[in-house]
């Protein structure tokens, strides 16, 4: 279903732009740092990403967007607690996590040496749990939606160099399915010694401050 | 071509710095000091007994302990074979307390019997309190001379029979203002037989006199298992299946020292939940309230002492948790309830 909608936007976009535009493919790698939402229990980190845009007209581009991230899970959202004999310890139990998020990706900029830009995408984000850590389920994926912003400076031709701001967000998205912590470790004694944390389940807004760099084939 | 290389050379260098993490090597973080843990379990405790004789309607008590605003009262109780409904009759006997003597305090005199505590045998002198002579009621003493106390001597001028035991279901001695809504403390049904033991506790929410139903009495006194744990300076005892406390006590705990000093370390508390309103609740009125958090009619399923903050266990030897009557000062006092051995390696803290 999803790949049908990526699919559709990408075929609607190249229907919709000018016959007469130049069209130029623009290519470029992303490094960013990503503060996901306090909910999610995923703490803060960087981020790859790498983005392909094809320019349908001089402010209208379409492409695609590829993220990549191995975060750590916050601990403190997942406690236990293990007795052996007449002692009892309290762990925060954290686990790696690898993140890819990728989506159809649609931008206006108003052109320029120095460019604002808004754009936006819809796709998938796909959590893959630490198969050492978790149990059960090993893949946690739902529908993702980029919204944001920036500013584009062409640093020579063809080569251009962005900031931008993106609130990526990820739909149904339920932190229980990254506790690794077995009910039976669940804190008895001290309950409250790592406060718990309210459970979590629906639309988490993730904030992604990246700089990136666009280069365009054989382009000006 | 060079720029596509130079491209790709990049992302792979930001593809590095985000896949090694130093970070991710740890899975298991350890959250403050390890918990050394004990448990806490029954004491050869002295609650309040009574024995009924129903030759006499005699009812002989001990260690009622004076209780702030309330006196403890003896009562009959017949229920009507109509009707099924238990009536309430006040016995205003003569109240006599005992106190103990040996012969170090109180010379040679008097009836030899075993002391209740030591077993040893000791001499008791019969002291009649002429001031409580037939009011009834008794106010209770924190006296340790005090050895038992004669209430409720029925008479036949008292009920206007001369048949006092006939048509008697129970004995019971309440405590309360007298206002109506004593609570029992102790109780004994008598039928055709029924001199012996009375027992003591909280009977549940039918405890109260005049609305009470002997079928449903569900007696116990005491019970219940706890768990030490003593983590930093944090001192937490989770407990469970404790008796509800007789009307007019209630439970507390003490950390004591080896030479027997006692520090208070809080009222029991309903356990932890992480819904605030029912977290750690006094548990003070637990004996008149059921809509406390774990409440149950006869029983505290869940319950908890705690300081979060006690300081150093050293010199500590053990936990108490004592019933004491509301009204009671800080000291340490009470009826010893459950007790536990504090680990050597809690006082190293």
């Amino acid at each position: 279903m999803l790949r049908k909608i990526l699919v559709g936007v990408a075929l609607l976009g190249a229907a919709a732009a000018p016959a007469t535009a130049q069209r130029q493919f623009h290519v470029g790698p992303r490094l960013g740092y990503t503060q996901y939402a306090a909910e999610t229990g995923i703490e803060a980190g960087p981020m790859f990403g790498m983005d392909a845009m094809l320019s349908l007209s001089n402010n209208l581009s379409l492409g695609f967007r590829f993220d990549f991230a191995r975060p750590v899970t916050d601990g403190t959202f997942f406690p236990a607690e293990m007795t052996f004999g007449d002692t009892t310890m309290l762990f925060a139990v954290s686990q790696p996590l690898t993140i890819v998020n990728y989506a159809v990706a649609a931008e206006f900029s108003t052109g320029g040496s120095f460019a604002p830009f808004v754009n936006g995408g819809v796709g998938q984000y796909r959590i893959s749990l630490d198969p050492q850590v978790a149990r059960g389920l090993s893949v946690l994926d739902d529908i993702a939606l980029m919204v944001g912003g920036g500013l584009e400076i062409q640093t020579s031709a063809g080569t251009s160099v962005r900031l931008s701001v993106q609130d990526i967000i990820y739909n149904n998205f339920n932190r229980a399915n990254l506790n690794p912590v077995d009910a039976r470790f669940a804190p008895i004694r001290f309950p409250d010694a790592i406060p718990p944390q309210p459970p979590f389940h629906g639309v988490a807004h993730n904030i992604h401050i990246a700089l990136a760099f666009s280069f365009t084939p054989g382009g000006q | 071509m060079r720029r596509l290389n130079r491209t790709l050379g990049l992302s792979a260098l930001m593809l590095a710095a985000v896949a090694c993490d130093d970070d991710r090597t740890s899975v298991l973080t350890p959250v403050g000091e390890i918990s050394i843990g004990t448990p806490v379990g029954s004491a050869p405790f002295q609650v309040p007994t009574g024995t009924v004789s129903t030759a006499t309607l005699t009812v002989t008590a001990s260690w009622l302990r004076a209780v702030t605003g309330a006196s403890y009262r003896t009562w009959y109780v017949s229920r009507d074979p109509v009707s099924n409904v238990d009536v309430y009759t006040p016995a205003f006997g003569t109240i006599i307390e005992r106190f103990r003597r040996d012969s170090l305090s109180g010379g040679t005199t008097g009836t030899p019997v075993p002391d209740p505590i030591t077993g040893e045998t000791i001499r008791v002198i019969d002291t009649i309190d002429v001031s409580l002579v037939r009011t009834g009621t008794y106010a209770g003493t924190d006296n340790p001379d005090v050895f038992e106390v004669i209430m409720g001597i029925d008479s036949a001028a008292d009920v206007g029979t001369t048949t006092p035991a006939a048509g008697r279901n129970a004995v019971v001695v309440s405590l309360g203002d007298g206002s109506g809504s004593d609570g029992m403390v102790l109780f004994r049904r008598t039928g055709v037989a029924g001199n012996g033991a009375m027992t003591f506790g909280n009977f549940g929410g039918t405890d109260v006199i005049a609305a009470a139903n002997p079928a449903d009495y569900v007696f116990g006194t005491g019970g219940g298992t706890g768990t030490g744990n003593f983590r930093g300076a944090e001192v937490s005892v989770d407990f469970r299946e404790l008796r509800r406390p007789p009307t007019g006590y209630f439970y507390r705990g003490f950390l004591v020292d080896a030479d027997g000093v006692a520090t208070l370390v809080d009222t029991l508390r309903s356990a932890y939940n992480a819904l605030a309103s029912i977290s750690r609740v006094s548990l003070f009125d637990a004996d008149v309230n059921g809509q406390l958090p774990g409440i149950a009619v006869t029983s505290i399923t869940h319950s908890q002492v705690r300081d979060a903050d006690f300081g150093s266990f050293a010199g500590q030897t053990q936990f108490i948790l004592t019933l004491d009557p509301k009204g009671a000062g800080a000291a340490f006092g009470g009826t010893v309830i459950l007790l536990g051995d504090i680990p050597e390696r809690a006082t190293a803290n």
